[in-house]
């Protein structure tokens, strides 16, 4: 899974964070860690789809959480993702 | 790393710049990260750009009336310019374009100078009357002189200084603005195709240095709009 703004949406569906919060939870799902411009590319485009909404600033950082619109893309795209992996790993075990 | 933010786009740092700041502070600067920033507003000033050219493509749409009925009239008359072209004489596309192009810019300059002033229905009636003189006017003064178009860097810096906050005017300054990037095509293009390089250049750089000046004025007038849903998009 490479797409960051799927990654932020993952990173914050239990609970709001800021940025540096979200990109120490995606280094910890993935191994890996966005870099700050793409994070805030992320960021700034999944505002704009409605799927996140920022919440009241705290000392500079601004906490982001899942509007109900971003929580229905979320859970779809799991499940797409989970049908595309049950999938693969079935054509596999065949192969 | 902060310094970095200077390089995305005015609305996007306005929007993101505090936080975003935060965020740098706390990471450690690494060749990697600064290509990453660095990449960011450039995508970031890419998209100003796209949304910036769609929502002038909005605007052209939703001009008023007479003058949307006159671009359709100026698309006829240069569809039918270009089509007759190959069996005049003197085929001098270079100057009917003009003509077209000119026309549509000093009609938005006048709808921008005198809107405020004299009201909508009196407006009208002025455009009514200064389209066929004006057109006569220019269209003699073009055969003459060529395409430089000093009447209409007149209308454009008559143009109010003050801008009037409202929406109708941000419409005029985009269709303005894009009239000025189109003459700058026509000009560079005419230009190169009659082999003068030079002239191509420096008249289509004086359009587009026009081009960028609305283009200012229009930001300048729309950070006096109060916000609306929407404002914050990048659109600026």
């Amino acid at each position: 899974v490479s797409d960051p703004g799927l990654l932020i949406l993952v990173a914050i569906a239990d609970e709001p964070k800021h940025g540096y919060a979200m990109l120490n939870e995606i280094e910890s799902i993935t191994g890996a860690r966005p870099g700050p411009g793409t994070l805030y590319g992320a960021i700034a485009r999944l505002e704009n789809l409605g799927w996140i909404e920022p919440l009241e600033s705290e000392d500079r950082r601004t906490p982001y959480r899942l509007t109900p619109a971003g929580r229905k893309h979320l859970a779809s795209s799991l499940r797409a993702m989970e049908r595309l992996a049950r999938v693969g790993t079935r054509k596999l075990a065949t192969s | 790393m902060r310094f970095l933010i200077r390089f995305y786009p005015r609305a996007w740092r306005e929007r993101y710049g505090p936080e975003f700041e935060e965020l740098l502070r706390h990471e450690p600067p690494s060749a990697r990260a600064i290509l990453d920033v660095l990449t960011s507003a450039l995508v970031a000033h890419v998209q100003v750009f796209v949304s910036d050219a769609a929502s002038t493509i909005q605007a052209l749409g939703r001009v008023r009336p007479e003058l949307r009925a006159l671009n359709w009239f100026s698309a006829a008359v240069a569809l039918g310019t270009a089509l007759s072209g190959g069996y005049r004489s003197h085929w001098t596309l270079e100057h009917d374009a003009n003509v077209v192009a000119t026309l549509a810019i000093l009609i938005l300059a006048l709808l921008s100078h005198l809107g405020g002033a004299i009201g909508k229905s009196a407006r009208d009636a002025m455009i009514i009357i200064a389209v066929p003189v004006v057109a006569l006017h220019l269209n003699f003064w073009v055969s003459y002189n060529g395409a430089a178009n000093p009447v209409v860097f007149a209308f454009l810096v008559a143009m109010p200084a003050t801008p009037w906050p409202d929406a109708e005017h941000l419409r005029s300054l985009r269709v303005s603005e894009a009239l000025c990037y189109l003459q700058a095509l026509i000009m560079v293009g005419t230009g190169a195709v009659r082999g003068r390089p030079i002239a191509a250049i420096f008249l289509g750089g004086i359009w587009l240095a026009l081009a960028v000046h609305q283009r200012r004025r229009r930001l300048r007038a729309a950070a006096l709009l109060p916000l609306t849903p929407g404002s914050l998009s990048l659109g600026g």
